[in-house]
């Protein structure tokens, strides 16, 4: 079921971008070939698929059946020349598509907001421990893996782009501008291809699921260890991430407020520097509020992993490493150097 | 993060009910339990969000 989805997935996005073309003229012979061709093409897919034994299967044959309806009606409309082309192009679609069915049962694409960090580098190895568990019951998921190494919302877009026109079971993406993503997503639009969220992207149309970490409850979390360490008094600085990152405001939030609710004898001494995206610049945030809180800081909350391994380096330089509690949000191997340490 | 986003689209597929909200769940890690499997499996494999 997944391939035939996928199948009148791509017929579906092929024949919105032959809309443009049209030139309401030419009908007749071409309905006869397209008609022909689309039984030619059900055939050999119905053929090829494994699947079809103990899915729906009458449900999938109707939905091929209108899909070609209007892919004929289309082709009647177009210039012979232009549609003896879709013809083409999409005979070769299907080919390369049908030929890549014995390979994986499924193929589900995989586009993270970067590649850089270790983060995501973690997140592909619980993509691929999840295809080997799937496929030790017998179900064979490809993992394709893709991302741009310039976290840019414009590159992202171009790697789903990518995937649109290729024939996949289900993507996942985690969206690094919600807004303009689900702005620019056509496979959201175009297409039955199923897609789920991971790590952000909640403003989009209509994502399957949304699959993240209560980042509030972590800010929360972060905030009770603080107390914890503090003994529930001291002088606390919270060093953000970024404006507009929503994983991290939320973080952020759910710290402030636990802090308030909880916490009344500590002190936010400073709630509105942020790290940012790069390390230097986190390392500029991290420097100047030690310079100007190092005296009376007791404990540091980084809401992101690069504010964490900044202020871990300006605390060192400062010599207040074993003298401020720091707590740093998110998986990352320096966590190892600073737990160890003793920070 | 990768392994749930994987098997909830599986699940799917394959015609089952999927929640529309998965939450990873958060790990705090520290000195105490930095070794222990639970948190190198977080840390390593599942991509889970981890405090220090």
């Amino acid at each position: 079921m997944g391939e035939l989805h996928s199948g009148s997935g791509l017929v579906s996005i092929l024949m919105h971008r032959i809309e443009g073309f049209l030139a309401p003229r030419y009908r007749g012979k071409v309905v006869l070939q397209a008609s022909i061709f689309a039984i030619y093409l059900k055939i050999r897919g119905l053929l090829n698929n494994r699947v079809i034994a103990n899915r729906g299967f009458a449900l999938d044959l109707k939905g091929y059946s209108v899909t070609f309806l209007h892919f004929a009606n289309l082709l009647a409309s177009m210039h012979p020349i232009r549609a003896t082309l879709s013809i083409f192009s999409l005979l070769l679609g299907f080919s390369l598509g049908i030929g890549q069915e014995a390979s994986s049962e499924y193929r589900i694409a995989v586009v993270p907001k970067g590649t850089d960090r270790d983060r995501w580098q973690a997140i592909h190895a619980g993509a691929l421990k999840a295809s080997e568990e799937l496929a030790a019951e017998g179900v064979q998921v490809e993992i394709l893996w893709k991302g741009e190494t310039v976290s840019r919302s414009d590159k992202q877009i171009q790697v789903v782009d990518t995937f649109t026109g290729q024939r996949l079971s289900g993507i996942l993406v985690a969206s690094i501008d919600e807004t303009h993503l689900s702005g620019n997503i056509r496979i959201d639009r175009n297409s039955d291809l199923p897609l789920v969220y991971i790590d952000s992207g909640l403003d989009a149309d209509r994502p399957l699921s949304y699959v993240a970490t209560d980042n509030f409850q972590g800010g929360a979390i972060a905030a009770d260890r603080i107390g914890q360490l503090t003994e529930g008094v001291g002088n606390v600085i919270l060093l953000r991430h970024r404006q507009g990152d929503t994983n991290s405001e939320a973080r952020e939030a759910g710290f402030i407020e636990k802090i308030k609710s909880e916490y009344p004898s500590i002190r936010m001494i400073s709630i509105d520097q942020y790290a940012g995206d790069s390390m230097s610049q986190a390392d500029t945030a991290a420097e100047y509020l030690l310079n100007r809180y190092g005296r009376r800081v007791n404990a540091v909350f980084a809401s992101s992993a690069s504010g964490a391994d900044a202020m871990l380096n300006a605390l060192r330089n400062f010599n207040l490493a074993g003298q401020v509690y720091l707590v740093g949000y998110e998986a990352s191997s320096t966590p190892y150097a600073r737990a160890r340490c003793k920070v | 993060m990768g392994y749930l986003g994987v098997t909830t689209l599986v699940d799917h597929i394959q015609g089952g009910n999927t929640p529309t909200m998965v939450d990873t769940g958060v790990t705090l890690v520290t000195m105490a339990n930095i070794e222990s499997s639970e948190v190198q499996e977080a840390l390593g494999a599942n991509g889970n969000a981890a405090i220090q």
